[in-house]
């Protein structure tokens, strides 16, 4: 046998009924005809002839046309948000085996506009079918159901498909309320707007990195909106409550309201409300005007911030980004090479420091700790080896085991010590006061020293580098010309080796001589 | 202008006529054009033993790159069409090679020359044939809507060309003949040409990368056209390639579509008889004609000889092969101008319906209801009365068959998520090697407490040692591979 082929793609969009839980309408009409002591050609027969009972009818001229309104509105719309389903996912730029075809063949352009034809298929259907609940909720007609003539009100109606001025089609307006307007009864009685935005809204992936679920970018929000209520008031009469009668929602776009309300909400006083919601915005044309939710509710559900997140649902569109690809490089480097791991600020204010970490006016919510050279165990102490810095590590200023927001640490360059003498040793008396240092030198002098806030004979009066943490990045950065700006920086790991106001026992350097409380020495 | 000088002496089918006499070197030896069935049936089989080896890859086959083959640019009508001569390469020394799964060899500039203008013939009558059966499509589709809102064909276009308002934005502006997936009035032979056409060796006669203007077609599909004589295996992959008429998005069942015009010739007296994509066409007209096509394989088939060779009954296999003539004029007047006018107009709802039935020809099945009647239970007159003594019942029983279909997940906007490529062919595979339809392989799985899921999940060979067992119990030991009617 020969094949004629299509791709697998087409392929799997068309073989949908090839599989799965649903059931055919062939094994289910066989199921009820093996039941009768029918011939097998008998049931083909009574089969074929079951298509003509169910879809076609007869004319007067004796041709047989199909009857339309047989296939339930639902599975239509069903078909539609499958097709839309399998547009998502091939549009999706992460998608990578659509994403070759989509992109291989330019296609991406055809398939959006696709899609967006499709959106206005579904959302004409669902303003057809809503606008029929809507009359069937405000008594202007009532549900014929699924009956076996073929007159299905619910059935598929290709009309709409075709109809020109859709708000003239379907106002989902109420006789009682548009009566009370017309008669200049419906009045206004509260205004509310509101402007709410959240940077940090929603946490989406990398778009240049997007199968890295490490990466990731914060998406803003921010929605406008103005609510209207009405209330039919009768002249010369005081209203019993102040309930609305009707109430109108509007999406603001840079204070404007667009040009149909995204909510509608009719109110009987029965403590139950119809909602007429519309989920699409202005912006995106498709859908816009045109109610995609009719339902009844309980009249608390037009408050809230439920009823606000319906109005501004997320849009797909913003994961469409395509990721970003770096070229292909190539880089040959021998084992060893000095690496500088330190960016440049940009020019002007220089790096960014955390502020508000020291207690004002004292200035004095610190410990202290002494850090000896890198890499230099504490058998070089006595012969060369130095003071690094002094670091001041903040506290919150409640106590001296808890950290300043940000876990603030300064570092500070030594001033000088063991004057013409050798290094023994240099430890934090954290026992007695953890400001306290005491420095031992060869020639046998010792000299213990409070790190006070302001200038000493300890330290230097600026830090030359400041270590803190932001978000979930600690970044270490660096005064590299002593200018007293902050002119590099580098990330360094957020763990730290020692929590804050905490020692190696004894003060003694468990670390090869080091009690850095970084992982990077600075 | 050379280019359409060139291209216009092989508009004609009886120019790709001339151009094939001009036998390509590719081609077996000794292969006629015929309508005889005997001989058609057998110039058919000799042609697959002949290409089976050479032009068909297995699974150690490899493939060759978009770069280094002949390609020519060239006009068919007002559009620039490149086509790749992928078994063939100009090396470095100047000369042409032509390389298929047997081996490499030159050939001349002449030799080359004659296979590139018979494909590129053969390629061309297809997109003449493609048309023509297409033409009126549009026209059909607009004098149907005329009649039915009582409106004048004018109006119908005027109304048809306004913009959509929601789509009104985009660039251009979407109409309604666009919003409702109309094909374009009238279509023209450009509709069905591609901007990229391979020439290729592969497993099957003909590919489409749908939406994309790509189309492959095979050096053996020309062969086998040429039997015929007629160009209808480039008239289905071009059918394919038409975005008008298929797209990915239509929800539609492609094959069956596209296996319209190609296998209702009256010059073809084999693959109507065996082709799996119209196995559907051949339950309806043994439903609807009353045509047994298992009685029709068993006169024609005496004995298989052990697959050596295949005794037939060469009166039985012309006689019956005639019987068909009647049959496909039928169906090709229903598609032309009933179905597939009606299938283009509203390709959503029939779209909605075939996922409703959970059945990918069940528009094919509901439509060919508005022309014919049933014959099947030895005549019109005696199938008549059975169903319509049994109207009422059999109304009540397709209510509830129909309320229940395609409910339980059927919408399927899971339905990518839910197959890959080894589903899918696992169920063709069978679909191909038994004959049987997916109707006839549902019901036997069910028959035998099969959830058909199965056979989709597994891979080809478990998928046989699953349902070849069956098979055998379901026809007393013998495989029933010529058989796919529900018996």
């Amino acid at each position: 046998m020969k094949i004629f082929k299509i791709p697998l793609w087409g392929a799997l969009l068309l073989a949908f009924v090839l599989g799965g839980c649903a059931v055919p309408y062939r094994v289910k009409m066989n199921e009820q005809m093996d039941a009768q002591p029918w011939s097998e050609k008998q049931k083909l027969a009574a089969l074929y002839y079951s298509y003509r009972l169910l879809f076609l009818r007869k004319t007067e001229a004796g041709l047989f046309v199909v009857v339309y309104s047989r296939l339930p509105k639902e599975d239509v719309i069903r078909q539609l948000e499958q097709n839309l389903t399998d547009l998502e996912k091939l549009l999706d730029p992460k998608n990578e085996e659509w994403g070759r075809y989509v992109n291989a063949f330019g296609m991406r352009p055809y398939f959006e506009r696709q899609e967006l034809m499709l959106k206005a298929v579904l959302a004409r259907i669902l303003v057809d079918e809503n606008d029929k609940k809507f009359k069937e909720f405000v008594g202007e007609t009532w549900s014929q159901g699924n009956g076996s003539s073929g007159n299905n009100s619910r059935g598929y109606d290709e009309r709409v498909l075709t109809v020109v001025n859709l708000p003239e089609t379907f106002p989902f307006k109420s006789k009682v309320i548009e009566d009370a307007r017309a008669s200049g009864l419906l009045k206004e009685i509260a205004r509310t707007v509101k402007v709410e935005s959240q940077d940090l809204y929603q946490r989406e992936p990398d778009p240049n990195d997007p199968t890295d679920s490490n990466k990731f970018v914060w998406m803003a929000k921010k929605v406008g909106y103005e609510r209207v209520e009405y209330k039919i008031l009768v002249p010369n009469e005081q209203p019993k409550d102040n309930k609305p009668n009707y109430v109108e929602i509007w999406r603001l776009v840079d204070g404007k309201r667009e040009s149909s309300p995204a909510v509608k909400a009719f109110l009987d006083g029965s403590g139950f409300a119809l909602l007429v919601l519309d989920t699409d915005r202005e912006t995106e044309m498709i859908g816009f005007g045109l109610p995609n939710v009719v339902q009844r509710v309980g009249e608390g559900e037009l408050e809230g911030s439920v009823l606000i997140a319906r109005i501004f649902p997320d849009t797909k569109k913003d994961k469409r980004t395509e990721p970003k690809v770096p070229p292909i490089r190539v880089e040959i480097v021998r084992a060893g090479s000095p690496v500088d791991p330190w960016q440049t600020c940009a020019e002007g204010g220089g790096c960014s420091t955390p502020k508000s970490y020291r207690r004002e006016p004292t200035k004095d919510n610190y410990n202290v700790r002494v850090g000896l050279e890198a890499g230099r165990s504490k058998d070089a102490l006595g012969r060369g080896v130095s003071i690094a810095y002094v670091a001041k590590e903040w506290t919150d200023g409640k106590g001296e085991y808890s950290w300043s927001p940000g876990k603030v640490v300064e570092y500070y360059r030594p001033k000088a010590y063991c004057a013409g003498s050798a290094l023994l040793s240099a430890n934090v008396l954290h026992l007695e006061n953890k400001k306290k240092i005491r420095i031992a030198c060869k020639d046998g002098t010792e000299t213990d020293r409070i790190v006070t806030p302001t200038l000493n004979v300890v330290i230097e009066e600026r830090p030359f580098q400041i270590a803190f943490t932001a978000g979930e990045t600690r970044w270490l950065v660096w005064d590299s010309d002593g200018d007293g700006k902050f002119d590099k920086r580098r990330k360094v790991s957020p763990t730290l080796k020692y929590n804050v106001g905490f020692y190696p026992f004894g003060d003694e350097p468990a670390d090869g001589g080091n009690t850095h409380i970084e992982t990077v020495v600075p | 202008m050379f280019g359409l000088v060139t291209v216009a002496a092989f508009l004609t089918p009886l120019s790709f006529a001339d151009a094939a006499k001009r036998i390509p070197h590719y081609f077996p030896e000794g292969l006629e054009t015929t309508t005889d069935p005997v001989g058609q049936w057998s110039l058919v089989l000799e042609t697959f033993k002949a290409t089976s080896r050479c032009q068909k890859p297995d699974a150690t086959a490899w493939p060759v790159l978009s770069v280094g083959t002949i390609k020519e640019t060239r006009d068919i009508n007002d559009k620039k069409v490149t086509f790749h001569f992928d078994p063939w390469t100009r090396e470095r020394d100047g000369k042409i090679y032509y390389t298929d799964f047997c081996g490499r060899k030159r050939v001349t500039e002449a030799e080359f020359a004659i296979a590139r203008e018979s494909l590129i013939a053969h390629y061309v009558a297809g997109v003449k044939g493609a048309y023509e059966y297409h033409k009126n499509l549009e026209s059909d589709i607009v004098k149907a809507i005329a009649g039915s809102e009582k409106i004048t064909e004018t109006n119908v276009r005027a109304n048809l060309a306004k913009f959509v308002p929601e789509l009104a934005h985009l660039s251009p502006p979407a109409t309604f003949r666009e919003f409702l997936r109309i094909p374009p009035a009238p279509f023209s032979e450009n509709d069905f040409v591609q901007k990229e056409v391979h020439f290729v060796h592969a497993l099957y006669q003909g590919m489409v990368i749908i939406d994309t203007e790509l189309i492959f077609l095979t050096l053996e599909g020309q062969v086998l056209d040429h039997l015929t004589g007629k160009p209808s295996i480039a008239i289905h992959e071009l059918t394919h390639g038409n975005q008008k008429l298929q797209s990915l998005l239509d929800g539609l069942e492609h094959e069956y579509l596209a296996s319209i015009p190609m296998l209702l010739i009256p010059e073809d007296q084999f693959w109507f008889m065996f082709h799996p994509y119209v196995a559907d066409m051949r339950e309806m007209a043994w439903v609807l004609f009353g045509f047994d096509f298992v009685q029709a394989r068993r006169e024609i088939f005496v004995f298989p000889n052990d697959g050596l060779n295949i005794r037939i009954n060469p009166v039985k296999l012309a006689e019956n092969v005639r019987k068909l003539d009647a049959i496909k004029a039928a169906f090709s007047k229903h598609y032309r101008e009933v179905a597939l006018p009606e299938i283009y107009r509203r390709r959503l709802f029939w779209a909605s319906l075939n996922n409703k039935l959970q059945d990918n020809h069940g528009v094919f099945r509901v439509l060919v209801m508005m022309d014919f009647d049933p014959t099947i239970l030895n005549g019109h007159a005696s199938t008549m009365e059975f169903l319509q003594t049994n109207e009422a019942l059999i109304l009540s029983m397709a209510e509830k068959a129909f309320k229940e279909s395609g409910i339980v997940g059927s919408s399927g906007p899971t339905a990518l998520r839910k197959y890959s490529e080894s589903d899918i062919s696992t169920l063709r595979l069978l679909m191909r090697v038994t004959g049987m339809n997916e109707e006839a392989l549902r019901r036997l799985a069910a028959k035998y407490h099969l959830d058909v899921t199965v056979l989709s999940n597994v891979s080809p060979r478990e998928a046989f040692n699953i349902i070849l067992p069956i098979l055998r119990a379901e026809h007393n030991g013998r495989l029933p591979f010529e058989q796919e009617n529900v018996k």
